[in-house]
């Protein structure tokens, strides 16, 4: 239907201002309540869970109980200081040599999910290890590390690295000799055993792993004494103990013959012939029980016996089979037995578990074990047997961040550092008011 | 605000510095060992422009209490709001590095989401109800005058119930209404705006009773019901047939009038759908400034 403009003019009244709308007059009044609410809400949050609210994300477990304390951590306009760190915990240093030292929170980043904390990300070791500078003229260590994949050969392992054990032991003959019965056949965990960190190998213990085969036996006139693995000053007494002790239970057999007056006896000789107890184990005495045993256990490694593993073992049954003399003896001294040196740990600057890796055969990182015939064999595997787990860059793998495997504070080293500088806190310092009480149990 | 192409530079320069910003953040979080963070100078510096954003965007209520400064066009500062504020949707998510952080973060990211739907919701609302009201509401009217005109077209069809049915003393509203028009008249005879009344009937014919009857039972109800009421007008057609055929003119000004009333109440559905949503948008907005104020000092400071 048309309608004139006069006549739409004609039914509206200009003589009175018009009400606003029911919107435009409520706008206002209900934004100033969303306001009114708003600030209501912000107190009440500030009241019931105090800066709680302020924060971008969870605290981690170890902070939780002062986690509504901002203050804590943060310096108003500050960011967070080391020193505010060091309120808690003890300062641990990374490296005597290091230029300077970053900021606990340029790698320990809070209010992330529970647990990130503690992941230090690789960029962290990056900054500086990707172009290491240290007060040293050189670096001893790698100083371009960007990732695994620059990670530089194991040490050990490196060009003109060798096992510097002083200790003779054949792999190869140890996995593969016919002389042990089936059921006492060896294998890798005959020796090796992961010790109580889970970490490391257990040292080799003479009398756990190597006595049932090597017993330093059969010495004495009646082969009767087995001496203990020791220094060779402790094998004397033992030695001399031993000896006695047979000379007195089994006198008859060692030094007196047979009465020839009973019909049937033979007279036989003696099988020593000392005058006395003294003498027989005086160590001066040439002839001495005790000297005839301990020529036994010095004697010198025959090399002509190397030529089959049988006649190895058959004529070197005792110390210098395995050991070396450490520089001369005077005939009638004793001998001084190299120290060792076997190494309880092989990566120093790393972090090996060897329970982490246990559902792996022992043949998977050490697949040359079985051919490994010197000592001087590091048996170690190289780097490139990590990288088949640990990849860079894969999502199918076991992990390349530099934490899997070294540590950054490793108060293990400085006994100094982590018992000098231990930190005592209350609780109530922990929390900021009174400590909690204990609950009691729900019955 | 109609999107049209004047919007054009509006949105180009909108698209390009989205598209800038998200190829920065990608590097940005590549970059970051331990993903975005808003305390970061990155994200701080998204932090200020999306806040910057978001001010800019809430000046337009302000500007609205001063509409008679030179501040330049209305369609300007709409434009400024409704681009500037979709452009803080990317800038305060790069900021946030896509997480809700803790209480008060995650009570502002929902604010600022409902305060954007809400607007795109408006925004598109703009886009299609006026046409659907051109279409549906030819007969639409002031808002502000809304009130006076449907009393209007109820004293409109008394009196022309009346003219021919005579005095309807149920009608005391409309009554009292031509009274007051009457005086007015007599007040200022001159007035344009007069408008030439019929007089009730004083000698009613006998169909009268009819449409007096239909009159107080349907038009009479309909015509004062709710502003807001769906109801569709009364089918007065019958009368018609029933009724001399020189009433047919009146009959039809009756229908128009019930029309009119019906479209009215169309008009004022609409009209609240298209300005309803501002009671989200509006407040919440005020709120989401407040509280990103007191988010601004305390992650500042800490």
């Amino acid at each position: 239907m048309a309608r004139a403009s006069k006549d739409l003019a004609k039914r509206l009244r200009f003589d009175l201002w018009p009400k606003p709308d029911f919107f435009r007059r409520w706008y206002w009044l209900v934004g100033v309540i969303f306001v009114a609410a708003g600030v209501a809400a912000w107190y009440g949050l500030h009241m019931g869970s105090q800066q709680r609210q302020y924060l971008p994300g969870p605290v981690s477990q170890g902070h939780a109980s002062f986690g509504d304390r901002c203050e804590t951590c943060h310096e108003a306009y500050g960011g967070v200081p080391t020193k505010n760190c060091l309120g808690c915990h003890a300062d641990r240093a990374h490296s005597k040599f290091e230029v300077k030292t970053p900021e606990c929170a340029s790698c320990h980043v809070e209010h992330r999910a529970s647990g990130v904390f503690l992941a230090v990300s690789n960029a962290s070791c990056v900054d500086c290890h990707g172009d290491l500078r240290t007060t040293r003229t050189e670096p001893v260590i790698a100083h371009t590390m960007r990732g695994f994949a620059d990670h530089p050969e194991l040490g050990p392992l490196r060009p003109g690295k060798r096992d510097e054990a002083a200790i003779r032991f054949n792999h190869k003959l140890h996995l593969s000799t016919t002389k042990i019965g089936e059921d006492d056949k060896l294998g890798c965990v005959s020796c090796h055993g992961i010790g109580k960190d889970g970490g490391l190998m257990q040292a080799i213990v003479f009398e756990q792993h190597c006595e049932k085969c090597h017993a330093q036996s059969g010495l004495g006139p009646d082969s009767s004494v087995q001496v203990v693995h020791d220094t060779p000053d402790v094998v004397r007494e033992d030695l001399k103990a031993k000896l006695l002790f047979a000379a007195v239970n089994n006198p008859d057999g060692i030094f007196g013959s047979t009465d020839p007056g009973l019909p049937g006896r033979v007279r036989r000789d003696p099988l020593d012939a000392s005058k006395s107890l003294a003498v027989f184990i005086d160590p001066g005495t040439p002839k001495s029980a005790l000297a005839m045993a301990e020529s036994k256990l010095y004697a010198p490694l025959d090399a002509s016996a190397e030529q089959g593993a049988s006649s190895l073992l058959d004529n070197n049954k005792y110390c210098f089979l395995c050991h070396d003399q450490d520089g001369t003896s005077a005939p009638g001294d004793l001998p001084a037995i190299k120290p060792t040196k076997i190494p309880t740990r092989w990566l120093v600057h790393g972090e090996f578990s060897h329970r982490v890796h246990d559902l792996l055969k022992c043949e998977h990182c050490h697949p040359d074990i079985r051919d490994s015939a010197e000592t001087a064999q590091t048996n170690l595997p190289p780097k490139d047997t990590c990288t088949r787990c640990h990849i860079d860059g894969q999502e199918q793998s076991a992990g390349t961040s530099c934490m899997l495997c070294h540590l950054y504070h490793d108060t293990s080293k400085d006994h100094v550092l982590r018992d000098g500088r231990r930190k005592e806190i209350s609780i109530e310092a922990i929390f900021g008011k009174e400590a909690p009480k204990a609950q009691k149990p729900a019955p | 605000m109609r999107i049209n192409k004047d919007h054009r530079g509006w949105l180009l320069a909108t698209l390009a510095i989205t598209i800038a910003c998200a190829i920065h953040y990608h590097f940005y979080v590549r970059a970051s060992p331990y993903g975005p963070s808003g305390g970061s100078w990155i994200g701080l510096g998204y932090g200020i422009a999306g806040t910057t954003a978001m001010l800019l965007a809430g000046l337009l209520a302000a500007r609205k209490k001063v509409r008679t400064w030179r501040l330049g066009p209305a369609r300007a500062w709409m434009s400024m709001h409704i681009w500037l504020g979709l452009l803080a949707v990317p800038l305060i998510c790069f900021h946030a590095g896509f997480r809700l952080g803790g209480t008060l973060t995650t009570t502002l990211m929902v604010l600022f989401a409902v305060v954007t739907l809400s607007g795109i919701f408006g925004l598109i609302l703009q886009q299609y109800l006026p046409n659907i009201m051109t279409e549906r509401v030819p007969l639409e009217t002031l808002v502000g005058q809304m009130d006076h005109v449907r009393q209007g077209l109820a004293t409109d069809a008394y009196e022309l119930v009346a003219s021919v049915a005579g005095p309807i003393p149920e009608a005391a509203e409309e009554q009292a209404r031509l009274a007051a028009e009457a005086t007015a008249m007599q007040a200022r005879p001159g007035n344009w705006k007069a408008i030439a009344r019929k007089p009730p009937a004083t000698e009613p014919l006998p169909e009268g009773a009819l449409l007096k009857e239909v009159y107080l039972r349907e038009i009479r109800p309909y015509l004062w019901r709710d502003a807001r009421a769906r109801t569709p007008p009364p089918d007065i057609r019958a009368l018609v047939i029933r009724t001399p055929e020189d009433w047919r003119q009146k009959l039809e000004r009756l229908d128009a009038i019930c029309e009119e009333s019906y479209q009215l109440a169309v008009q004022r559905r609409l009209h609240d759908v298209l300005h309803g949503w501002l009671f989200i948008h509006a407040p919440l907005s005020f709120a989401l400034f407040v509280l990103a104020a007191f988010h601004i000092i305390m992650a500042l400071k800490y």
